[in-house]
């Protein structure tokens, strides 16, 4: 069965990007802007893998977080925060709100897809 | 000829000449008051003193006090009490008198009895020329003044500097986060094209791509010692310090600077220890010490050079030596490698890309492991980096 991740992050070329990754990995891949349509894409249609931008105008990264382990539905899907911040209080931030990983920008491609194969086996086994 | 009579016994004329033997002529000045309170004798210097232009044609002796002083008018009860010895003195503080010449002097005034035994002789009219101290006291205050503006500014200013430096802090986190989302999306379509391609296209191309990628890691590692250098800055610089193997570190290091020594077309060789080398550290922090270190010895080596990591143990700490056959740095260099911003002659004028915040940063982070870093350097020779980080036994024994 195929995995579907949901992809949000306000930059088109970096959602673009990470598409392109992970289907090129066999992922079916859906894309969301920022954090109020992310959440109305993962209540329509639960994911089994979301990979979250922290730094977006309105609904951010950790309002995402927050909502979903704040949502019985989506308590248990898996996250991934990617971000750009240079801050190291901005990961521990993500993780304490419940971010499963944090990948920092720029990552490698493989860097990246073996967290994300990690991240859904872990969650497959609980 | 002068109407004033100075008998030599007069306590007026005892007074001017005490005040003569203490060198005070200049400044202090007498005269006799009346019980009338009128003034009656006064020394050679009192019209001097209290700046009365008209001196010997227009005396003051037989005047009333407060005809020539109006600053008494109104206190003959206080005087009255004096003379009858219920008041031990009265004084009247800076009045003061322009001088003929323009200059402002500032006079004070004490009255006593003349003689205790005999209250009918009247009282004694001390003048002081209290000028100099007054201005003193002037400049004194306007000096209080100033400073206490001077000091005003200054906290402003450092309001100012604070502000600042928040906003520095803002625009840096801001670019850093603007300047690394691009960056991703380069570096990882050029290891999705060259994955792609290899094999399809020249090998060259596939360098290129290759190329974009390194300095796009370039790039963003420069972003890196921006934040840092901030951090530090802010004094926020933080560790997080558990039991790390050494040799774990130095491998990741060198296998990510492994192509990059590729590219630049040197040979890169290691000899690492056997056995694990725990210190008690942040793998990450270490790590990016030595890719900096090991970045430096890559761009400042010429073609077909050679850089060699060791990793070893030695006095109770990690040493990591990074050695290269570069062109190596004078003294001077030497002298100021550690500086921030600083970069050398050569480095600024060729084309090696450099912000001169790495190696700042390198010795912020391996002092904040309690290490340091030792440097030899020749000229045409070569330049070798030993990094010296306490190993866990040794830092938990102390």
């Amino acid at each position: 069965m195929t995995n579907k991740i949901l992809v949000v992050d306000d930059d088109l070329v970096v959602r673009r990007l990470l598409k392109v990754i992970l289907e090129a990995d066999g992922y079916d891949v859906t894309t969301a802007k920022d954090g109020a349509e992310a959440l109305d894409k993962m209540r329509e249609s639960r994911p089994d893998l979301v990979c979250c931008d922290l730094m977006m105008p309105e609904i951010d990264g950790f309002g995402v977080i927050e909502a979903m382990r704040n949502d019985d539905n989506l308590k248990a899907v898996p996250l991934i925060a990617i971000t750009a911040a240079g801050r190291n209080s901005y990961i521990e931030r993500a993780l304490e709100l419940g971010a499963n990983e944090c990948v920092l920008k720029p990552f490698a491609k493989n860097q990246l897809l073996s967290i994300v194969s990690d991240v859904l086996h872990e969650a497959q086994l609980t | 000829m002068s109407t004033r009579v100075e008998l030599d016994n007069s306590p007026i004329l005892l007074a001017a000449r005490v005040a003569r033997a203490f060198g005070n002529a200049h400044r202090l000045a007498y005269a006799q008051i009346t019980p009338e309170l009128t003034i009656a004798n006064v020394s050679t210097n009192f019209h001097a003193i209290i700046s009365n232009p008209a001196n010997a044609d227009d005396p003051v002796e037989g005047r009333r006090l407060d005809d020539i002083f109006y600053e008494f008018s109104g206190t003959e009860d206080t005087l009255d009490m004096i003379m009858q010895g219920g008041l031990p003195f009265f004084r009247l503080e800076d009045v003061n008198r322009v001088r003929p010449d323009g200059e402002t002097v500032y006079l004070m005034f004490q009255i006593s009895p003349l003689s205790d035994a005999q209250p009918e002789a009247g009282l004694l009219l001390i003048v002081e020329d209290v000028t100099e101290p007054a201005i003193m006291r002037q400049s004194l205050t306007q000096e209080r003044n100033e400073l206490r503006l001077v000091r005003n500014r200054l906290k402003a200013a450092n309001t100012d500097l604070g502000r600042l430096n928040r906003l520095k802090s803002f625009i840096v986190t801001m670019a850093a986060h603007d300047l690394r989302s691009p960056l991703t999306t380069i570096r990882s379509y050029a290891d999705i094209l060259a994955e792609d391609l290899k094999g399809q296209v020249e090998n060259d191309y596939i360098e290129f791509l290759m190329t974009i990628r390194s300095q796009s890691d370039r790039l963003s590692r420069l972003i890196t010692d921006l934040l840092d250098l901030d951090m530090i800055e802010q004094g926020g610089l933080s560790l997080k310090p558990e039991p790390t193997d050494m040799r774990d570190v130095v491998q990741e290091a060198y296998d990510l600077m492994a192509p990059n020594a590729v590219l630049h077309r040197l040979t890169l060789t290691n000899e690492f220890a056997t056995e694990p080398v725990i210190v008690n550290g942040d793998g990450q922090r270490i790590s990016q010490v030595l890719v900096n270190l090991i970045s430096n010895a890559i761009k400042y080596t010429p073609e077909g050079g050679r850089v060699h990591v060791t990793l070893g143990e030695k006095d109770g700490h990690a040493v990591t030596t990074i050695i290269d056959t570069g062109n190596g740095m004078t003294e001077q260099q030497l002298h100021k490698l550690f500086q921030v911003y600083y970069r050398t002659e050569e480095a600024r004028e060729s084309s090696i890309v450099g912000s001169g915040l790495g190696l700042f940063i390198v010795k912020t982070l391996v002092e904040a492991h309690k290490g340091y870093i030792k440097v030899n350097s020749k000229r045409g020779e070569g330049t070798r980096f030993a990094v010296y980080i306490p190993l866990a036994s040794e830092s938990e024994a102390t």
